[in-house]
């Protein structure tokens, strides 16, 4: 038995050690990338940007359901407060009970325009397509139900341009981007598919007509821990595999795609399988990985180390457990239906390095975790293992999940420093250590309660309740 | 101690230590970010600093970073004279053009590319020029790139055109065709197009003085073998600034062969720039274009042609066939253009509106009729329902609303004589004073409604002179 504890306990080191390793050279990737892109950054003349009519025109796509209290004013945002020289605005009305549509028909003085579109996608009907008076470049979309990837789907077959930007409806953007994430575009026009950017959390901080007017530290505890979490899912992880290459998920909140390679794609999933998409977003980037991997043709998936758009993080219990549990399906109904690329050398980097990243540090992450912070002490306890062997499990799990959390924050003062203060940083510090002392496990606890309902075949959103700005 | 309360107290310090380099970041870059504030004013603002700082390059060899550059372009552009070419004098034997040089074939991102290029065309130098747009023409192929090429070029030359000899002008021009030619050889249809665009733009920006380069290069375009699509653009171009009247340019080979390119066009985009280009400008040489492409097959290309039809006279079956057309937004354009064309356009509305074409009906019953009132009369008067007719006449009449409708119903003949004389008879404002007078003077009307007319004018007046 003690030789049995013995073994577990040194595979539990074990897999601890690689993933806080791999943390580490995921660090060192992003750390040099990020100081690559700073010192460009006083080069890229946005005014030139803005001015060029070289600059591809793009379609923001906003997929609307059921939000009469908040579209008007959110549209308004992409509408008014924007900076980019040529785009449309696409609003999808995904069959809302509610008034969403009659309110928009009536704020933009809409009518039925006799739209010509091409279905390249195949979406739920749409019934009608409703053009302003007030802004010629709004388009309204009403359609069938059909979920956010349908609607979406919709609103690329109806867009004009050659690029599209999906975007939440609920997502607050910084003025300029668009124009920060076009960049990688318009370098290397050919290649480059899809683009995305951080996303940073706004709670706390001071909004005024869906503008960030100055960014503060949440004041909500579960807002705070989540602000050091999303530094080191967006600062250290998706920028270092962009740079490789195999970049898993662009977020659905803000992202940009090459319409012509999405088309060849088929579009977002819709279909309803045993693992229903609630990760359409990581989906579809998959789906584009996959599709010009297999082709053998040259492209780029870039992410953007900049905080282009802000959103709000959950603030209570329930919603935060729902909201990472949903996350915790997407991510395992995307691997399940791209399995067959797991260790797969034909599709490089992403099949041999990336997925099984994903597989092992990710998705089956909180299960080893959770199990690991159960039985080490359990083991102990029982004199199953050495006090040695428990100290050092300590020192892995915790100390060194303290230093990647450190190494995030570090990373965010070189580069983009928005919490200024000192009294901000000493608090992200604060919770830099703390988030290792119950809030991460929390969160694990939740991802489980995804994986049993993705298993037990619940595939709902669960409620998402915010505060509002 | 054992190896884990050593490898726990590792991780402890190392985590201090990232606490106190946060710590060490929040200070120092607070002070730094005040001394490159200061640095970038002083390199921008002082041109001694700069030449200073050049000076310092060129003798101690000190590394010269993005910034310099930066102020260095900046001060080239502020002065003029012997400050400038200073400037570029010292720039030059600090070995910032070999800066650039290097700098340039190392890098893969347009921005920086386009700086080097940028401050090659300041210096004037064409030092490794032909290598580096070679390079950029056969390997990566960017048109922004390719922009800032063209314009370096263009300021090289501009800058001494006049004494540039004919030797060099050929050579010019040459370049020019190589790099068009090499772009229009690329599978990538956008940057084919942009780029096209770039080489025109900035021989009209830079040589508006030299039409012959321009004629030229058009011709020699047109009779070259490119593709329809790149010759499109210069179409585009061409046709813009025949219609803008800068200049003369476009001899009648020219024209001929622009127009055999409309009539063999491979997408239609071309003609509709070409449409608009001619009719936002009112060029007479346009008309027959524009009425020609308004019998095209394509749907957008009739859409955009209809928009601008001058003259009604000699066009009114043309006309009267695109207000049926199966398209919508060719018979709005068509109800459009007729309705801001005055009485003659209105009269071609209305005899649409007694026509048999549904579609024509119904755009010419919508532009005709403002407001939701008048749609629903005109439907009425096709459905042939007097009493709904005189119900929203009078609601019409109280409210004070617009009367277009009303003026259509009694002047032309869509109701019977009886129904314009109930018509009549519901109406009690000055618009129908209006129409008295005007048929008076029209002397068309009919004994009857004349009759019921006076009445009701004698109505009116009686109730005025009570009130």
């Amino acid at each position: 038995m003690k030789n049995f504890a013995e073994i577990i306990s040194l595979m539990f080191l074990g897999y601890f050690i690689i993933m806080n390793l791999s943390y580490f050279a995921i660090f060192v990737m992003s750390y040099t990338g990020i100081r690559r892109y700073r010192k460009r950054m006083p080069l890229n003349n946005y005014l030139l940007i803005y001015q060029s009519r070289f600059t591809p025109p793009i379609s923001l796509i906003v997929p609307a359901y059921n939000e009469e209290g908040s579209i008007i004013k959110n549209v308004n945002v992409f509408l008014s407060n924007f900076d980019y020289p040529e785009y449309e605005v696409i609003v999808v009305n995904d069959g809302s009970s509610d008034g969403t549509l009659l309110k928009m028909l009536e704020e933009y003085e809409c009518e039925i325009g006799d739209y010509p579109y091409k279905k390249s996608l195949l979406t739920k009907p749409i019934l009608n397509i409703y053009t302003s008076r007030k802004y010629k470049n709004l388009k309204i979309v009403n359609k069938i139900n059909g979920g956010k990837a349908d609607a979406l789907n919709a609103g690329i077959n109806v867009s004009k341009y050659p690029y599209f930007g999906s975007i939440d409806a609920d997502t607050i953007l910084e003025r300029n981007s668009y124009m920060k994430v076009i960049l990688p575009v318009i370098n290397n026009p050919r290649r480059v598919v899809a683009t995305g950017g951080i996303i940073g959390v706004i709670n706390g901080s001071k909004i005024v007509e869906n503008r960030i007017e100055e960014i503060n530290f949440p004041k909500n505890i579960l807002a705070k821990f989540q602000v050091v979490e999303y530094m080191r899912a967006f600062l250290f992880g998706r920028y270092a595999w962009s740079i490789v290459n195999a970049l898993p998920i662009i977020s659905g909140a803000f992202g940009l795609f090459k319409k012509s390679a999405v088309l060849q794609c088929g579009g977002y999933s819709t279909e309803k399988t045993k693992f229903y998409t609630v990760g359409e977003d990581m989906e579809l980037v998959m789906k584009l990985h996959k599709h010009f991997r297999e082709k053998k043709e040259k492209y780029k998936i870039e992410f953007v180390p900049d905080p282009l758009s802000w959103t709000e993080v959950p603030e209570d219990i329930k919603t935060l457990a729902n909201q990472r549990g949903r996350w915790h399906r997407g991510l395992m109904e995307v691997m399940w239906s791209n399995k067959n690329m797991l260790f797969n050398y034909k599709y490089g980097i992403l099949g041999i390095v990336a997925m099984p990243y994903y597989l092992i540090f990710e998705l089956a992450a909180p299960v080893v975790e959770i199990l690991g912070y159960i039985m080490m002490p359990y083991f102990y306890l029982n004199n199953m293992i050495t006090v040695d062997v428990f100290i050092m499990f300590l020192s892995i799990a915790v100390m060194v999940g303290v230093m990647n959390s450190l190494l995030a924050i570090c990373l965010e003062m070189i580069t983009f420093r928005h919490y200024r203060r000192l009294k901000e940083i000493m608090a992200m510090a604060c919770f830099a250590i703390l988030e290792n002392f119950g809030y991460r496990h929390l969160t694990m606890l939740f991802r489980i309660r995804g994986m049993i309902q993705q298993i037990m075949g619940k595939n709902s959103w669960g409620i998402m309740k915010r505060k509002g700005f | 101690m054992s190896v884990s309360i050593l490898f726990l107290l590792v991780t402890v310090t190392l985590n201090i230590i990232i606490f106190f380099i946060i710590l060490y970041v929040h200070f120092n870059e607070n002070r730094k970010k005040k001394i490159k504030n200061k640095k970038r004013k002083e390199y921008a603002e002082d041109i001694n600093e700069c030449i200073w700082d050049l000076g310092k390059c060129s003798f101690k060899k000190k590394k010269i970073d993005i910034y310099f550059i930066d102020s260095i372009i900046f001060n080239i552009n502020s002065y003029a004279g012997e400050k400038r070419e200073k400037i570029i004098e010292m720039a030059e034997r600090a070995g910032v053009v070999e800066y650039i040089y290097q700098k340039y074939k190392k890098s893969w991102f347009e921005t920086e590319r386009k700086l080097y290029i940028y401050f090659m065309g300041e210096i004037r130098s064409l030092n490794k020029f032909d290598e580096l747009l070679k390079t950029e023409i056969t390997e990566v192929v960017n048109q922004n790139v390719l922009f800032e090429y063209y314009f370096a070029i263009c300021r090289i030359f501009k800058q001494q055109y006049e004494n540039i000899n004919k030797e060099i002008k050929e050579k010019f021009e040459e370049k020019l065709f190589e790099i068009f030619k090499a772009i229009d050889e690329t599978d990538e249809y956008e940057i084919e197009k942009f780029c096209n665009l770039i080489i025109l733009e900035g021989i009209l920006r830079y040589h508006e003085e030299e039409s012959n380069i321009l004629e030229k290069f058009f011709l020699r375009i047109m009779e070259s073998d490119i593709s329809l699509k790149s010759k499109g653009e210069v179409i585009y171009l061409c046709a813009l600034r025949q219609v803008k009247g800068i200049k003369r340019y476009i001899s009648n080979k020219s024209k001929e062969l622009l127009k055999q390119e409309i009539r063999d066009r491979a997408e239609d985009e071309l003609l509709i720039k070409l449409i608009k280009s001619y009719g936002e400008f009112r060029i007479k040489q346009g008309e027959y274009v524009i009425t020609e492409a308004a019998k095209d097959r394509e749907w957008n290309v009739r859409a955009t042609a209809v928009k601008y039809i001058e003259k009604i006279e000699g066009n009114e079956k043309l006309f009267m066939k695109l207000l049926g057309d199966e398209n919508w937004w060719v018979r709005n354009n068509t109800a459009e253009n007729l309705i801001n064309k005055g009485k003659n356009g209105e009269r071609l509305l209305i005899n649409a509106l007694k026509g048999e074409d549904r579609f024509a009906r119904e755009s010419s019953a919508y532009r005709l009729s403002s407001g939701e009132f008048g749609i629903k009369i005109l439907r009425y008067i096709f459905e042939g329902n007097l009493d709904k007719i005189l119900d929203i006449i009078e609601a019409l009449v109280n409210e004070g609303n617009n009367m277009n409708v009303l003026d259509i119903i009694l002047k032309e003949n869509l109701v019977s004589v009886e129904d314009k004389i109930k018509v009549i008879k519901v109406v009690k404002n000055t618009k129908f004073l209006d129409y008295y007078e005007n048929s008076i003077q029209r002397k068309d009307y009919d004994e009857r409604i004349d009759k019921a007319a006076k009445l009701k004018l004698e109505e009116i007046f009686r109730k005025a002179v009570i009130e």
